[in-house]
């Protein structure tokens, strides 16, 4: 009868889905050995083999936490001709499709490249994304940034100001905005304190709860500057006291960080003429300063004015292209050619000539507030080494990943 | 005569055969059919969405200590309802999701009846005209009035150039540029005419007769506006309010965009942050207050307004209007009407136009540009090309059309059986079950319904494959928002189709395809369409149902917005607003022109 | 065994029982009637015994084949059982032509299609409408719109046909007129017809045997003529008043044979002659006459009763007249047009009469002086 044989038919579907859905851990031990990945991995690669493989996949798929992928993208297709779809889809929404897709079983996604104490803390030991470390730029990066996840670069997130609005600049003290993290949560700048809202970037969010997590720091700052420190009630630490006046002092989130350093940033003639200032935002949008013409500058403030956010490169599990996942981390880890040559300085435009040609893939990311891993790598102009680390704050995932949710609720709880 | 013999294998010979009979009905097996569809997109999520807030997930092990994930617990509900967060998380944008809902019907709803009696009950001129245009607002993504509102009443909160009304010199207050205001307001626009149709409706079908009986009897124009036309109009109003209310009360993009700046949170934008931040017990548990509020609305209006219903059937066909005379208010109403409704259309439309083509997106005319439309690569800071050159953008138009085409295609056929079963098997349970399963799908705001497909498709659950990441599970969710629709839609096609027309055709041998084919689907094709359409516009304009469902392959052009929007690069994010209306207009316009669009179906996303 | 059998033929939906165990043979080439006010279940029957109803309890055979049976489990499809069926609305499909109508159940039974046209212009000639076959139903009047599900139905040639209430949507000029074309149809086939109605005059003029039914009981099977002379209860006594019957309610005395019949109010007393069957004193019951069993007379009569005129209704070939006395009304018919004067006294006497039992309200004789008719 015709009417059993559609039963027949959706049975069968049913039958059929369910029967791939269990075959998915062979899938994933055979992907694993066939790109010698996770347990297979090596110290090294038959590049000709890799680059063959990949231009024969023809395309490659990367989520990315930077708008800036487009660029490397476009240079990695001049290269190779392989065709990169590139999502800058911001780093909290990056790690979270990634994720899903992964529990999903659906895999589009071949390079995962963002930011998130997730990542080494949950996606890697679930089996979610496997570390890849490219051989060309390995033997030059210590273990620490290679392990368990390869670093692509180090970035900083700095407070903004508007260098028209406050000429002197911040290092003259009476004509600085403010000098110390506290002064963020001063009554003077209630309601002019911009950031990206931290519960939609995984970035800010890290920002932030380093503060947290420096609660000692912060509690010398606050006494150096204004005496003994008085926690509000039910509020634990000098950490989260920051977080909570900065809370309380009518902050104003925005969606993303442009939106930070256009409110901050544009000149003065323009209309902005309200000061406005921000808390931890990524330091590259210096850069905005030439190409949109703002005039941002950046504070430096007790008891730390640079929070060093690290943005790793990963291949997420059973990827569909994974010789030209591996060729792009290559391309955007750049090649191993400075070290090599002992060049500390690239010349200038970064993205032409014998630069471009040694920068490969991290061009983009050769700016300000920008360290690459490897170890005895320039830094662009305009660029702070790294070394000594005065003012300077690691993002301490293990405290993070500990106290994510803590924090999260502290935030949401103190009214963001 | 024939005795009748007893015994256990002929009674179990004899309930095979009834079962064989039943299921035999065709109209019963697509009931059942259509149930098991209702059980895997609507009983099933909500089961699992009671669950998944009831349970520990695999975050919750890290700031519980002694969580097991999927272990049963009150610690979402307790977390959600009473504790020290609860404020924060729950009660206080409760409070603003309340408040905004009823803002939004309070204003919608007259202008929308006020409009609706122009209408219908007077001599108002360009009815047709008048009536096809004030829907245009609500044909419009909701958001859009608020990017357009944002561009105009940006002030100095969030810093760089002023926006249009600032520029200008005039001191725009933040209660008027962000939160409560703005919200409320942008919201109004895209509702009021939801309200019209609704209340033109009921208007039409008043028999004027019983109000002129009233004026016979001697009372005055306003005692029979009181105790006459309004009274009667009661239900109508009552059910207005509550289909306008539950849909404001889980609105997602209009307040994500205006909430933002003064921390302005509703219940749908904390549920969006918390599912994108994988918080996913609380969140759910967030989402079933969000589905109750909505059910007891309309719970409340059954139970006080559901008696006096059968005065809605009063009149029906061949009732006659009796328009009141304007007079010399005429020409000053029209053009205010006119003019109106143009501000509402063009006012977004222009603004985000205009926007879009700046340089800087400040309203500085001498710096016009059209790269952000098809600039070259590169000719935009930090992005690729403008955006009809820009791969990725044209790939999001393809999705949309596709999903759109695809989905409204689903729906519309979906509803016709739907109605099929319905109305073939009216008066049984099953008939009444379906009605009202398919109905369940209002009363669940989309960001809820959307986390609810996240979390029931994330992972394959039972027989239920995870579609996580693929174009289906768009094209389901799509499909089950528009549920309560499209299935009225072919409710109302297969009333009109007597059933003898069939059972003719059966008697004649015509086999179930051979009737469905021959007879049902041509007599419900212009039903069909009508439903079709609908679905493709409303299916091009949502957001908040598939901001949490979307991936980068299936991206659609409303997600692209909202991820620009998110990012700052507001000309783009303008640019493909423009785009998206030019889109659902257009699809406006051809329903509108075959005419046979029932409005009151068109729904929202 | 009859044409179309059934036999302990139930339906229920849900706890309502629209049939009721009805049991009826319908025999080869009669015209048959099924009557009853609506919600009597008659439509349901004749639904059943089309195959759109399933029965829920019973048996139902066609052409001494069994086609439904549960304890059996034997079920034939609607489209095997060699019936046709007129609907109500007619169920014509409006989005074909009269042509396609028509032609297709032939094309479902794969006839030729030069023998399909043959076939349908044929019949189509014969109900006078060639020159349709091109128009939308929407394009008939009622009464094409009649001859086309008419014309479709016997296309197919089936050996029975069922009608539910076919006349029930014309006007009454155009129903007459109907009346006789369904009456020729059924005669020039030899088709036994099952036919559904709640118009007891349609009922009359059109069938061999009647069935009428009320709340998916059986109350009386049987010939017009009989239905209309010796209603088997009070109920289809009632039913079958046209327009209406006279009842009069009492109790029996009398001794030695001799029965007289005395109203409730006292009033009414007369000796009951000629009872077919006797019965015996002191029971309560009503006496019930069709109003041209009453005899009227302007001079006193013996064993009359006196009443007043209370209106007269004139229909040109006959004249209702409406009697009036102490809370009782009696309806009388005079042939031609009668000289009777509202609040005129007459005379009223009966000449024939049904007797029901009150408690029952069963049929305990029939009696009076003259012929029933």
């Amino acid at each position: 009868m015709k009417r059993s044989r559609g039963v027949v038919l959706v049975l069968l579907g049913l039958i059929l889905v369910m029967a791939s859905v269990g075959a998915s851990d062979e899938a994933l031990e055979t992907w694993l050995e066939v790109n010698q990945l996770g347990p297979y991995a090596t110290e090294t690669q038959d590049w000709d083999a890799i680059i063959a493989a990949a231009q024969a996949e023809g395309e490659v798929t990367i989520y990315s936490s930077s708008s800036r992928i487009y660029q490397a993208a476009d240079t990695f297709f001049e290269e190779y001709g392989i065709w990169v779809n590139s999502y800058d889809m911001g780093s909290a929404k990056a790690l979270d499709k990634a994720i899903r897709e992964q529990e999903a079983g659906v895999y589009n996604c071949d390079v995962l490249f963002t930011t998130s104490a997730e990542l080494t803390f949950r996606a890697l030991p679930e089996g979610l994304v496997y570390n890849f470390v490219p051989d060309t730029v390995g033997p030059y990066i210590p273990d620490d940034r290679k392990y368990p996840l390869l670093l692509q670069r180090t970035s900083g997130g700095t407070c903004y100001y508007n260098t028209e609005q406050f000429p002197n600049g911040p290092e003259f003290a009476d004509g600085t905005p403010v000098d110390n993290l506290w002064d963020l949560t001063r009554p003077e700048w209630r309601g002019s304190v911009l950031f990206k809202n931290p519960l939609a970037s995984e970035s800010t969010f890290n920002y932030m709860s380093t503060v947290v997590g420096h609660a000692e720091e912060m509690k010398a700052a606050y006494e150096k500057k204004y005496g003994e420190l008085v926690l509000s009630p039910g509020v634990p630490d000098a950490g989260f006291e920051w977080l909570y006046r900065l809370m309380q002092n009518d902050p104003v989130l925005v969606g993303s960080s442009d939106d930070v350093v256009e409110g901050i940033g544009t000149p003065v003639a323009q209309g902005n003429t309200i000061p406005k200032i921000s808390s931890f935002t990524s330091g590259s949008k210096i850069r905005y300063n030439q190409s949109k013409g703002y005039v941002l500058g950046v504070m430096t403030l007790e008891p730390a004015h640079v929070i060093l956010n690290p943005t790793y490169l990963m291949i997420p599990a059973q990827a569909p292209h994974p010789n030209a996942a591996k060729l792009l981390i290559r391309w955007l880890m750049g090649s191993a050619e400075p070290i090599e040559r002992g060049i500390t300085e690239f010349e200038q435009p970064y993205w032409e000539g014998e630069s471009a040609r040694m920068l490969q893939g991290r061009t983009p990311w050769f700016t300000a507030s920008s360290w690459a891993p490897m170890t005895g790598y320039p830094i662009a102009e305009g660029c702070l080494p790294l070394e000594p680390p005065t003012l300077y704050w690691y993002v301490d995932e293990a405290y993070i990943w500990e106290h994510q949710l803590q924090i999260q609720e502290a935030f949401i709880m103190y009214g963001g | 005569m024939i005795r009748e013999e007893r015994g256990p294998g002929i009674m179990l010979t004899q309930a095979r055969f009834r079962l064989q009979r039943w299921l035999s009905r065709p109209e019963k097996l697509m009931g059942l059919v259509l149930l098991a569809v209702l059980a895997v997109l609507v009983i099933i999520p909500l089961v699992q969405i009671f669950i998944g807030a009831s349970t520990f997930s695999y975050n919750d092990t890290r700031l519980v200590l002694d969580a097991r994930p999927g272990a049963w617990t009150v610690y979402h509900w307790h977390r959600v309802v009473a504790s020290r967060l609860s404020q924060a998380l729950l009660w206080k944008p409760l409070l603003h999701s309340l408040l905004i809902a009823l803002g939004t019907v309070c204003l919608a709803l007259p202008l929308g009846s006020l409009l609706a009696w122009l209408v219908v009950r007077t001599d108002l001129p360009l009815k047709r005209l008048i009536g096809n245009i004030a829907i245009i607002p609500y044909v419009m993504p909701s958001w859009v009035m608020a990017l357009a509102w944002y561009t105009v009443f940006k002030n100095t909160r969030i810093g760089g150039s002023p926006g249009f009304l600032q520029a200008m010199g005039v001191n725009v207050p933040n209660w008027l540029s962000y939160g409560y205001v703005p919200i409320v307001l942008a919201m109004t626009i895209h509702y009021f005419p939801y309200a019209f149709i609704l209340v033109s409706g009921a208007l039409a079908s008043l028999d004027s007769q019983l109000e002129d009986t009233g004026r016979v009897l001697g009372a005055s124009r306003k005692t029979v506006l009181r105790k006459i036309t309004f009274p009667l109009m009661l239900p109508a109003i009552g059910s207005a309010f509550v289909l306008i209310f539950s849909k404001a009360v889980g609105t997602f993009g209009t307040p994500a965009i205006l909430g933002l700046p003064v921390r302005y949170y509703t219940i749908s934008t904390r549920v969006y942050a918390m599912l994108s931040n994988r918080v996913e017990g609380t969140a759910y548990a967030m989402v079933i207050f969000l589905v109750l509020i909505s059910a007891l609305t309309i719970y409340m209006n059954a139970k006080v307004l559901g008696v006096r219903k059968k005065f809605t059937t009063i009149g029906g066909k061949g009732t006659r209007i009796l328009r009141t005379k304007l007079r010399r208010a005429k020409a000053p109403i029209t053009v205010g009407v006119l003019v109106f409704i143009g501000a509402c259309i063009l006012f977004p439309l222009g603004m985000l136009l205009l926007q879009s083509l700046t340089l800087h997106g400040d309203f500085n005319v001498r710096e016009l540009t059209l790269d952000y439309w098809i600039g070259a690569p590169g000719s935009i800071y930090a992005s690729n090309a403008g955006i009809l050159r820009d791969p990725y953008v044209l790939g999001g138009m393809w999705n949309t059309i596709k999903l759109a085409t695809i989905a409204a295609a689903i729906a519309s056929i979906s509803g016709l059986f739907f109605g099929y079963a319905v109305v073939k098997a009216r008066g049984s349970v099953m008939s009444r079950l379906i009605e009202n399963l398919a109905f369940t799908p209002y009363i669940i705001p989309s960001i809820a319904f959307g986390g609810i497909f996240l979390s029931m498709f994330s992972k394959s659950w039972g027989p239920i494959p995870s579609l996580y990441g693929t174009f289906t599970l768009l094209v389901l969710v799509t499909v089950a928002k528009r549920l309560p629709y499209t299935s009225r839609t072919g409710i109302s096609a297969m009333m009109q189709i007597d059933k003898s027309l069939e059972e003719a055709a059966y008697l004649r041998g015509a086999s179930w395809v051979k009737r469905m084919r021959a007879i049902v689907i041509p007599l419900g094709k212009s039903g069909l369409m009508a439903g079709f359409i609908l679905s493709l516009i409303t299916s091009m304009r949502m957001l908040s149902l598939i901001v949490l469902l979307v991936t980068p392959k299936t991206r659609v052009l409303t997600s692209m917005t909202y991820r620009y929007v998110e990012q700052g690069f507001t000309q783009q994010a303008n640019a493909i607003a423009v785009l998206i209306i030019i889109l659902t207009l257009t699809g406006y316009f051809i329903a509108s022109a075959m005419g046979k669009s029932k409005l009151e179906h068109i729904g929202g996303g | 065994m009859g044409f179309i059998s059934l036999r302990g033929v139930t339906k229920r939906y849900g706890k309502v029982t629209a049939v009721d165990r009805l049991s009826l043979e319908i025999e080869k080439g009669e015209f048959h009637t099924l009557l009853g006010p609506s919600g009597c279940g008659k439509t349901t029957t004749l639904r059943m015994i089309a195959g759109l109803e399933e029965l829920t309890d019973g048996e139902l055979f066609i052409n001494e084949r069994c086609v439904y049976s549960a304890s059996k489990a034997v079920h034939v499809p609607a489209p095997d059982r060699g019936v046709g069926l007129i609907f109500q609305s007619y169920a014509l499909w409006p989005h074909m032509t009269v042509y396609h109508n028509i032609a297709f159940g032939l094309k479902e039974r794969k006839v030729p299609k030069d023998k399909i046209r043959a076939t349908v212009m044929g019949i189509l000639e014969k109900l006078q409408m060639t020159g349709y076959e091109g128009r939308y139903p929407s394009e008939l009047s009622g009464g094409e719109q009649q001859r086309v599900a008419i014309a479709r139905m016997v296309v197919t040639e089936p050996p029975a046909f069922l009608m539910d209430e076919p006349l029930s949507n014309l006007d009454a000029k155009l129903r007459m007129r109907l009346r006789s074309e369904l009456k020729r149809l059924h005669n020039e086939s030899g088709a036994t017809t099952v036919y559904v109605t709640h118009d007891q005059v349609e009922a009359l003029t059109l069938s061999n045997r009647v069935t009428v039914m009320r709340l998916g009981l059986l109350q009386q099977d049987a010939s017009p003529a009989e239905l209309y002379n010796r209603p088997s209860n009070l109920f289809v006594a009632d039913f079958m008043g046209n327009p209406q019957i006279n009842r009069i309610d009492g109790h029996l005395t009398g001794a030695n044979g001799e029965r007289i019949f005395e109203s409730g109010d006292g009033l009414f007393r007369m000796p009951l002659e000629g009872l077919e069957t006797d019965v015996e004193p002191g029971r309560e019951v009503a006496l019930v006459t069709h109003p041209e069993w009453l005899e009227t007379s302007v001079v006193p009569l013996e064993g009359a009763r006196e009443m007043n005129v209370y209106t007269v209704l004139m229909a040109g070939c006959e004249t209702l007249i409406f009697l009036h006395a102490e809370g009782q009304t009696l309806a009388t018919r005079e042939q031609g047009q009668s000289d009777l004067q509202p609040d005129q006294k007459v005379w009223v006497r009966v000449r024939h009469f049904n007797l029901y039992d009150s408690a029952s309200e069963e049929l305990l004789s029939v009696g009076g002086t003259g012929s029933s008719c």
